[in-house]
């Protein structure tokens, strides 16, 4: 243990320098910035900032990096709190309790419960990458295949008690976003499937593109609600009231929402942790009734975790070359190009970088405190005193540049466009939307998963449960597919042997 | 501050921006005089974009006249939708792009309908490549590349790869031609899974590049290399030639324009990405990021990607998949 | 004014007229149907995940449509007998959403063919004048100020170049 102490003891005074500090605090502020313009996502602003880092000095570049990474991990609360338009597909769930927060008054406290959620997730996920990383790693390679088709499952059936009051069209949604997570190259076979011949569609669509579209657009296009005709200001205050959240009211979801971001984070490639997240917060409230409505549990959830994603996904990164998130696979070809490969050697070659980065994304998490609530209140709330009649257009004319600008393609922004007019109608015939991307997200991995695995033992399905891994997630998977019928008969019990219902609304 | 102030702003901002934009483009004859588009048909941070980052801004000085290259990013299709662009792009040359083998010419070849052939291009030069590699895992069922093609007769080996049509793709194809030996094919989506794969013995081998595979040779033993010669990242891993297998293969990222690019603008080109692969400042830069100097004018790449086309051609008439 | 209906991601607080339901019943059997067919172009390995899919959604879309049949004739049957109007939920300012939704899909076509600046500086006044904004110095300068700062970030700042129109070269 004392080799690694010595290190991070050294790296902590490499980070510390003049340069460092600016490239963490410079990239904290522009990713916070960045990434609470709807359209602009956080993998976005770290792809647009990577090659303005190649002339750098590698911890300069690294520390700002780390800072955009969590900055804009945690910006797209803001929009997602004043507008209900999640500034980034992180910030979904964020919209779902923070938005009513705000037309209770409470914008100011709820944004600083968003920063302050999102730098706890960030720490945690740092000291995570610092002291656990070679071992996660070692452990993250027993998953092949069929390991992970399970965890996938163990994602989807999860959805179960997100399927809202109707379970019917809360399977069809996740249906229609299975079904679009097909659209594009088999994986296995190298044949298309539906893309019609249209070229763009061969690599299938683009998740972000969905999540755009589908949660960005019909809010905005809701803020016609709020047009007074004469043009004035929108109605949510955004001073900080004081009480309205106490750590002790958090922090169990705190810790609870940054293992799923850091498991999230380690294996490969998932983007729903802050669905998963939110729904275990949920599950073990004590007022689930809140949640939608105002819950400050599920706020901290949905913003603890997408932090937690961040330093996590870079440990099967540095130590395999994995990629554990878009924004990883970035990060890698940085580390790249500036000269640094991936692999285990990487921790006892270049200790000081592989530490010092890792207080980096830990020390950015912590100024997220500072920036992400009080910057908030400064920058953002001038928006506010935009006219919604005026703002609306702006709004949807950055979505279109932002859409565009991720991949040089009008085709993603008539995409993007297309999924927000099906958002729309899904919304006005009562359909639930978040079911959609997690189809989307989940199921063409999770069929990758099953066919290759199916390859691999030419055909024997024994392959999927012989393993003790897979054995330990199909419990799992059976756990969480059974509870909300367990708890469902459970409360049917309560109700009739107590007679008057203790369940208030 | 107030709307008011923020909007002559905004106004004030737009209009340095409209005279600065129309001062750059005050004319000189010669090429270039407006930025040029490098397309790179994969991902930000793959071995295609990590490459044509560190040749830009070598390109750029010698092509003086303060040229800029903006590298844009396509992927797609392992490949296809880059290199589609760039063959239907103007050819000015200020769209250039990587038309990679054998990623190119298998797009051309193998599918139905081909979004471009290997004639809609000018071949203008070639800096680096990688090398394919074969590896299993070390203290694994397999100490040599002979044990491997003992048992590989016996049953079929599971093969982890990238992608069909990759080169790893293709090594194991030739692999299976020229020894006999059965292989599955596992598609696993990139070399970074591939390699993990490996490493977790889900499969039996795989292949991988060079700089992919040398990073974790205390986990990894590579049996061979599908060079000319041994490579000195890999130090002492024999080639297949050396072993008694005529195996050579890899990918190279082709600098490429669409067809009909003016003669005097490809070889304005075509000389300066040849005194860049002789720059002593580049050839260090490429070092440090692990990338294999194989450099080739444009009369040779041309040569270079026919002849690739006429072979793989072949592979997928005897051997389709 | 009443709380607008949210975009949450579970669906909103009332439930759906049955009227509705069976319309949106009808589309899902429709869309997933005629996936079901075109799948079947497919190799056998690539149809079978699609299919399976496809086939949940009829199922699903079956049951709701009898639901909705069920509960439109129930429905009818308590207004026979007297019952008030059963639940109203009419979407918040039809006309306006439609317009304002009507003017992004033209906007987004315009950007194809007219370039970026020029469309949005078009897109936000227009739309800013037709909803009402009605400050004439503002509604001139806003959309040029704010297209120009979008503009400079990316095309300078970003380097990532916004779509042109065929007019200019550069914007």
């Amino acid at each position: 243990m004392s080799p690694v102490i010595d290190n991070l003891f050294n790296a902590l005074v490499a980070v510390l320098n003049w340069d460092s500090i600016l490239g963490m605090v410079g990239g904290t502020i522009l990713g916070v910035v960045l990434s609470a313009v709807p359209g602009i996502s956080a993998t976005m602003a770290i792809a647009l900032a990577i090659p303005f880092t190649y002339g750098m000095a590698p911890l300069v570049a690294l520390g700002l990096l780390a800072g955009i990474h969590n900055g804009a991990s945690q910006g797209g609360a803001i929009p997602a709190v004043l507008l209900n338009i999640p500034g980034t597909p992180g910030s979904i769930c964020t919209a779902w309790d923070g938005y009513p927060l705000a037309r209770q008054g409470k914008a100011g406290a709820a944004i600083q419960l968003a920063a302050v959620s999102s730098a706890v997730g960030g720490m945690i996920s740092a000291v995570s990458l610092m002291l656990l990383a070679p071992p996660l790693a070692t452990i993250s390679l027993a998953f092949g295949p069929p390991e992970i088709f399970w965890v996938i499952v163990v994602g989807l059936a999860s959805i179960a008690a997100m399927l809202g009051d109707d379970m019917l069209k809360g399977l069809i949604a996740a249906g229609f976003g299975l079904l679009i997570g097909t659209v594009g190259l088999d994986n296995v076979t190298g044949g298309e499937r539906f893309t019609f011949g249209v070229l763009e569609l061969v690599n299938g669509i683009p998740e972000l593109a969905v999540m755009v579209g589908m949660f960005t657009l019909p809010p905005a296009w809701e803020l016609v609600q709020q047009f007074t005709g004469a043009g004035h200001p929108s109605n949510i205050k955004i001073e900080h009231t004081a009480g309205v959240w106490r750590v002790s009211q958090v922090w169990k979801v705190w810790i609870k929402s940054s293992i799923i971001g850091i498991v999230n984070g380690i294996l490969p490639g998932s983007a729903i942790s802050a669905f998963l997240a939110y729904n275990e917060a949920k599950r073990a409230s004590k007022t689930p009734e809140l949640f939608g409505h105002g819950s400050i549990e599920g706020l901290a959830a949905a913003e603890s975790v997408n932090n937690a994603d961040n330093a996590a996904a870079m440990i099967p990164t540095l130590t395999l070359g994995v990629p554990g998130s878009n924004i990883a696979a970035l990060m890698l070809g940085a580390l790249l190009i500036q000269g640094f490969q991936p692999g285990p050697q990487l921790f006892t070659d270049a200790p000081i970088i592989v530490y010092g980065y890792s207080w980096q994304m830990f020390i950015t998490s912590a100024l997220l405190i500072l920036f992400g609530g009080v910057l908030a209140n400064r920058l953002f709330g001038n928006i506010l005193r935009i006219p919604p009649v005026m703002l609306l257009p702006l709004i949807i004319c950055i979505m279109v540049a932002g859409s565009f600008a991720a991949e040089n393609s009008m085709f993603d922004v008539y995409l993007a466009f297309f999924f927000g007019l099906v958002g729309f109608a899904m919304l006005h015939f009562k359909f639930p939307i978040a079911p959609v991307i997690i189809g989307v997200v989940l199921g063409s991995k999770a069929e990758f998963n099953l066919r290759v695995s199916l390859l691999l033992s030419g055909g024997d399905p024994s392959i999927l449960y012989s393993g003790p891994i897979c054995m330990v997630l199909i419990a799992a998977t059976i756990l969480l597919l059974s509870y909300p019928a367990i708890s469902h008969w459970r409360a049917k019990r309560r109700r009739l042997a107590g007679g008057s219902s203790p369940l208030a609304s | 501050m107030s709307i008011r102030r923020k909007l002559g702003l905004g106004l004030a901002i737009l209009a340095i921006l409209a005279t600065a934009s129309m001062g750059t483009s005050a004319a000189f004859a010669e090429y270039p005089e407006r930025p040029i588009t490098f397309i790179v048909p994969y991902g930000a941070g793959g071995g295609n974009d990590i490459g044509t980052r560190t040749w830009a801004p070598y390109l750029e000085q010698c092509l003086g006249n303060g040229a800029t290259v903006v590298v844009v990013n396509k992927p797609g299709a392992g490949g296809e939708v880059g290199f589609t662009e760039l063959a239907n792009s103007a050819p000015d040359g200020y769209t250039l792009g990587s038309a990679a083998t054998p990623n190119m010419p298998l797009g051309a070849i193998t599918r139905e309908k081909p979004t471009y052939t290997v004639d809609s291009f000018t071949y203008v030069g070639n800096l680096y490549g990688s090398s394919s590699t074969l590896n299993v895992l070390k203290g694994g069922k397999f100490a040599n590349l002979d044990a491997v093609i003992a048992e590989g007769k016996n049953r079929p080996l599971t093969w982890g790869m990238s992608g069909f049509g990759s080169d790893d793709h293709l090594m194991g194809l030739r692999l299976m031609q020229l020894t006999g030996i059965k292989l599955t094919f596992i598609p696993l989506g990139d070399a970074a899974s591939v390699r993990n794969a490996i490493l977790g013995n889900h499969v039996d081998l795989g292949g991988l590049s060079l700089a992919e595979a040398a990073p974790f040779q205390d986990q990894l033993s590579t049996l061979a290399v599908a060079a000319d010669a041994q490579s000195p990242v890999l130090p002492g891993v024999p080639t297949f030639t050396e072993q008694g297998i005529d195996l050579i293969g890899g990918s190279l990222p082709i600098i490429s324009a669409p067809k009909g690019l003016p003669a005097d603008i490809a070889t304005k080109l075509s000389d300066c990405f040849v005194s860049i692969a002789k720059d002593p400042k580049f050839q260090a830069d490429a070092e440090q990021r692990k990338l294999l100097l194989i450099p080739m004018d444009a009369a040779q790449t041309d040569a270079y990607v026919r002849s690739e086309t006429a072979t793989l051609k072949t592979l997928w008439e005897t051997n389709p998949w | 004014m009443d709380a607008p209906e949210t975009s949450s991601g579970a669906a909103s607080e009332a439930p759906a007229r049955p009227s509705q339901d069976i319309i949106s019943s009808l589309v899902v059997l429709a869309f997933s149907i005629t996936v079901f067919f075109i799948a079947g172009d497919l190799p056998v390995q690539s149809q079978i995940f699609p299919r399976a899919v496809a086939v949940l959604m009829v199922i699903c879309g079956g049951l709701m449509l009898i639901r909705a049949l069920l509960a439109q004739r129930a429905a009818s049957a308590a207004i026979a007998a007297g019952a008030a109007a059963v639940m109203r939920t009419p979407m918040v300012a039809p006309l306006k959403t439609g317009l304002i939704i009507l003017y992004s899909l033209l906007y987004v076509a315009a950007v194809g063919q007219l370039g970026f600046v020029i469309s949005s500086i078009i897109f936000i006044f227009v739309t800013a004048h037709t909803f009402g904004f009605r400050k004439p110095v503002a509604l001139v300068l806003t959309p040029i100020g704010f297209v120009g700062c979008v503009y400079f970030l990316f095309e300078r700042v970003l380097h990532t170049p916004l779509p042109t129109s065929p007019f200019f070269g550069w914007m």
